[in-house]
């Protein structure tokens, strides 16, 4: 199977008043593609610091990416970290950042973020901007990332705009064509969402293709620009040397610099005739179609407090969608939610991910979550993964101690045992973090070993992996 | 015959909302909405439902930190009394006279006699009886006392309790004795070894502390007076897994020694199988479900309860169930549906929902269900679950033959 992401090394720290809090240390972990990888751990353990990290959104200071690679496809998206800041190591860490390469790398990671990796937030109220429509909020992102597609299905519309009066008139979709209108056309019809959804799509397609035959040269310029962009990505993500990466990276993060999101948003919020902003808007009409949000249109016009928390969550979800990602990040998505709301997220997330392919990274701390969607699962404890391996396999067979503690410290519905089993002690404090194995404090198993030595992760059966000192001998005899 | 520790009648909670410039009143939110309620002694009482159904409004009615709108509250009533103030009650609600007969304004004067939200007398008593653990453990600690005053002031305030009963359906309260400080402190160095922490624990700040220790000082706080009836309003929501188990446990340990009776409210169901004897299941500040543990994981018979049960995700991936997804959201409290509440969301509603309000009828022996189909539901579902048993036996004979 391929990759669609590796992570090698990571390592994260914060630098804060009392020293320097070992969040990450040495995590690796591949994503494979069209799976969905859980990730598990108490609370403080590094989860969400691991999502962070891969979006690079770490606040920076006190947070710094120390050291690591994050491979997606053949880009290193961490190729320079280590010129980003130099520490300097003495009694009060310092940190000499180098804020022009910074400034550098963020404008090339704005062009990866939302499109090629999407996150979805732990609190969907605090991850929508209170004082923009639900509507702005998801243009924006297709805005940012999407114009090719948009600007060719216009483009079409443009052309093809007697055919689409036909349709509207007869309330189906009777004409297939060869192009991004056709897919999308295609799309409308198969999600067969009734008469009135139809007409509102078709209307806005014929309203932004008479806009787009109006000023014809000046969108056909725009198309023209953002396809030789997308062309610069498709190359940098393919077989490139790493010269050449270095060259495409530059070029797009020129680019990414031009883009002026305040005048943006501002243009959003008129509301004006842009046959883009049109199409975004219908596009996003179609995202809260297919995240099964009632009465979609109403929602489209709302602003965030007026929706519940599920609906919230809907809307964070269509707009982490909203550019088909290679990897989604869904970091603790229905922890803030109730039980019967969480099944149907849930049951949203496993039907879109059948549906587009996306490779899922599912953050959460409920191992019942976990059992019910996810192919593999990494077992995270004080900043380390001890244990990955398949579902079945983790829940049958678990062989860290902090997995089977884990395990048989959660009451379960199905089978009740009046007395739990409980991992005794606390999470550790990582700026002084026990030294060899970070769990030997709490294993009921620790022996001298565990105290002085860090165990490596070794490969018990196939895609099996555990980091204790238990297993070291067996695999010798 | 079980011994009843408080037993609430009617009980209803109207926040009201208030709006414009002169602040006058919109509507209300009906948090409670007529509920009865029985607390046995010596159980555990399970109290779920999603979020802002009224489950944590209920809990403090019944402790008396919130003003009621309507209700009664007994704290081991007279068990005859009880049931006569019940029965007329449900006869007035039902018949609405204009007038009420000598012998029943007799019996609301007796009655208004014991209830501790009328009787100021009784309600002193019953607050030194009663305790409750908070959701939060950071805002419920004062930041600025150290844990030893924490543990120690409401027992220094209201002492602790003599030996000897005290009367049901009387103003006569048990006695307490007053504690010095000396001897306080004695008793709270017991308590801090009971609740797993040590003594240089006690000369800290509670912002020094981790979640489930500071829920460990919140308890001890709660059980220093050595109370009847205590209410843990959602006190492992805040807790990773590992440090919600030794917490269950240390709560169990501690009704053992004691003898408390624990009012246990959460939404988290299968913690609530973990701990308590009988379970009440709310939705919209109403109780639609009541019934023995087992009993209701097992056979459950509203609909809401079913849809919550199944969306429990349980943790084995090689257990494949059925999910019983709701759609939509909770309606809102301040304008709930007609009839039955749940009637919106429920797969087997009819007309008859939509106008009649179902009442909390026995199914079962101790299994009470709010639904007009729960015969029904409960026939479908014996036939259903004898047919799963049978083919259980069959599936289990046939592996036996292949295993031989």
């Amino acid at each position: 199977m391929d990759e669609a992401l590796v992570v090698k090394n990571l390592k994260t720290q914060f630098f804060i008043y009392d020293g320097v809090v070992k969040a990450i240390d040495d995590v690796s972990f591949t994503l494979r593609k069209g799976e969905v990888l859980g990730i598990v751990g108490e609370t403080g353990c590094g989860k969400s610091v691991t999502a962070y990290s891969i979006t690079r959104l770490i606040p920076d200071p006190p947070g710094r990416i120390v050291d690591g690679q994050i491979m997606m496809g053949n880009v290193n998206l961490l190729r320079n970290i280590r010129d980003e800041a130099k520490i300097i190591l003495t009694k009060r860490p310092k940190i000499k950042h180098n804020y022009r390469l910074i400034r550098k790398n963020e404008y090339f990671y704005n062009k990866i973020r939302g499109k090629y990796i999407s996150m979805i937030f732990q609190e969907p109220m605090a991850a929508l901007n209170p004082v923009y429509t639900v509507e702005d909020q998801v243009a924006e992102t297709l805005l940012l990332h999407n114009r090719t597609r948009m600007l060719k299905i216009i483009k079409s519309a443009s052309e093809h705009l007697p055919d689409l009066e036909r349709m509207k008139n007869e309330g189906k979709i009777s004409v297939g064509y060869q192009d991004e209108l056709g897919e999308e056309l295609d799309k409308l019809s198969k999600a067969n969402r009734g008469k009135e959804s139809l007409t509102r799509h078709l209307n806005i397609l014929i309203e932004s293709g008479r806009h787009f035959s109006r000023s014809k040269e000046k969108y056909e310029r725009m198309l023209k620009r953002s396809m030789e962009n997308d062309e610069l990505e498709d190359k940098l993500l393919g077989n490139t040397t790493e010269e050449e990466q270095e060259e495409i990276i530059k070029i797009l993060s020129k680019e990414s610099k031009k883009i002026n999101l305040v005048k943006m948003s501002r243009q959003l919020k008129r509301r004006t005739r842009d046959p883009i902003l049109l199409e975004a808007r219908r596009e996003s009409l179609y995202l809260l179609e297919s995240v099964d949000i009632p009465n979609p249109y109403g929602i489209l016009k709302a602003y965030p407090h007026e929706l519940s928390g599920g609906m919230l969550q809907r809307v964070t979800i269509a707009i982490a969608l909203a550019n088909n990602p290679r990897i989604l990040i869904a970091d603790e998505p229905t922890t803030a939610l109730d039980v019967t709301v969480q099944a149907q997220i849930l049951q949203l997330l496993r039907n879109l991910q059948k549906d587009i392919g996306t490779s899922i990274i599912l953050i959460t701390h409920d191992l019942g979550v976990i059992a019910e969607t996810c192919n593999r699962v990494a077992v995270m404890y004080a900043g380390n993964i001890v244990e990955t391996a398949t579902t079945d396999e983790l829940y049958h067979n678990p062989k860290h101690p902090y997995t089977i503690g884990l395990l048989q410290s959660i009451p379960r519905v199905d089978n009740p045992t009046k007395n739990l089993k409980a991992i005794k002690g606390n999470v550790p404090n990582l700026i002084n973090p026990p030294t060899g194995c970070r769990f030997h404090p709490r294993c009921p198993f620790a022996f001298d070993k565990c105290k002085v030595e860090k165990p490596e992760t070794i490969e018990v059966s196939e895609g099996h992996t555990v980091a204790c000192h238990l297993f070291h001998g067996k695999e010798v005899n | 015959m079980k011994e009843v520790l408080i037993q609430g009648i009617g009980i209803r909670k109207y926040f009201p909302i208030k709006g414009g410039i002169s602040g006058r009143t919109m509507g209300y939110v009906y948090a409670v909405d007529d509920v009865n309620i029985k607390i046995y002694k010596g159980e555990t009482v399970g109290l779920v439902g999603e979020s802002g159904c009224g489950k944590t409004t209920l809990g403090r009615l019944l402790l008396d930190l919130t003003e009621p709108t309507a209700g009664v509250l007994f704290y081991k009533p007279d068990k005859e009394l009880a049931d006569k103030v019940e029965e007329l009650y449900s006869s007035i609600k039902t018949n609405k006279p204009t007038e009420l007969k000598k012998k029943e304004r007799k019996l609301i004067n007796e009655a208004k006699k014991n209830d501790i939200y009328r009787n100021k007398k009784l309600r002193k008593a019953f607050r030194k009886k009663v305790q409750i653990v908070f959701q939060d453990p950071v805002s419920s600690l004062d930041p600025r006392m150290l844990v030893k005053d924490i543990i120690a002031e409401p027992l220094l305030i209201n002492g602790l309790p003599e030996e000897g009963q005290d009367i049901p359906g009387t103003e006569k309260a048990q006695k307490r004795t007053k504690v010095n400080a000396k001897e306080a402190q004695n008793y709270i160095l017991q308590s801090i070894s009971e609740m797993g922490l040590n003594e240089d624990h006690l000369f800290r700040f509670p912002h020094e502390f981790s979640g489930g220790q500071r829920q460990r000082i919140a308890i001890a706080r709660a059980i220093s007076i050595r109370p009847q009836f205590l209410v843990l309003d959602e006190p492992t929501s805040a807790l990773d897994v590992s440090v919600q188990a030794q917490i269950l446990n240390l709560l169990k340990q501690l009704q053992k020694k004691y003898g408390m009776t624990y009012l246990f409210i959460t939404h988290n169901l299968a913690v609530i199988r973990a701990v308590s004897d009988r379970v009440i299941v709310m939705y919209l500040g109403k109780i639609v479900e009541e019934a023995a543990t087992d009993e209701l994981f097992e056979y459950p018979i509203h609909p809401y309860t079913q849809a919550l049960l199944s969306a429990i995700p349980i943790p084995d991936p090689s257990r494949k169930r059925k999910i019983i997804v709701l759609s939509g959201d909770v309606p809102s409290p301040s304008n709930p549906p007609s009839g039955c509440r749940f009637h919106t969301r429920c797969r087997f509603a009819q007309e008859i929902c939509s106008q009649k309000e179902p009442v909390l009828e026995e199914i079962r022996e101790g299994h009470m269900v709010a639904c007009h189909f729960s015969k029904d539901i409960a026939a479908s579902e014996s036939e259903i679950n004898a047919i799963k048993k049978v083919e259980s036996a069959v599936i289990d004979n046939l592996q036996d033959v292949k295993s031989d």
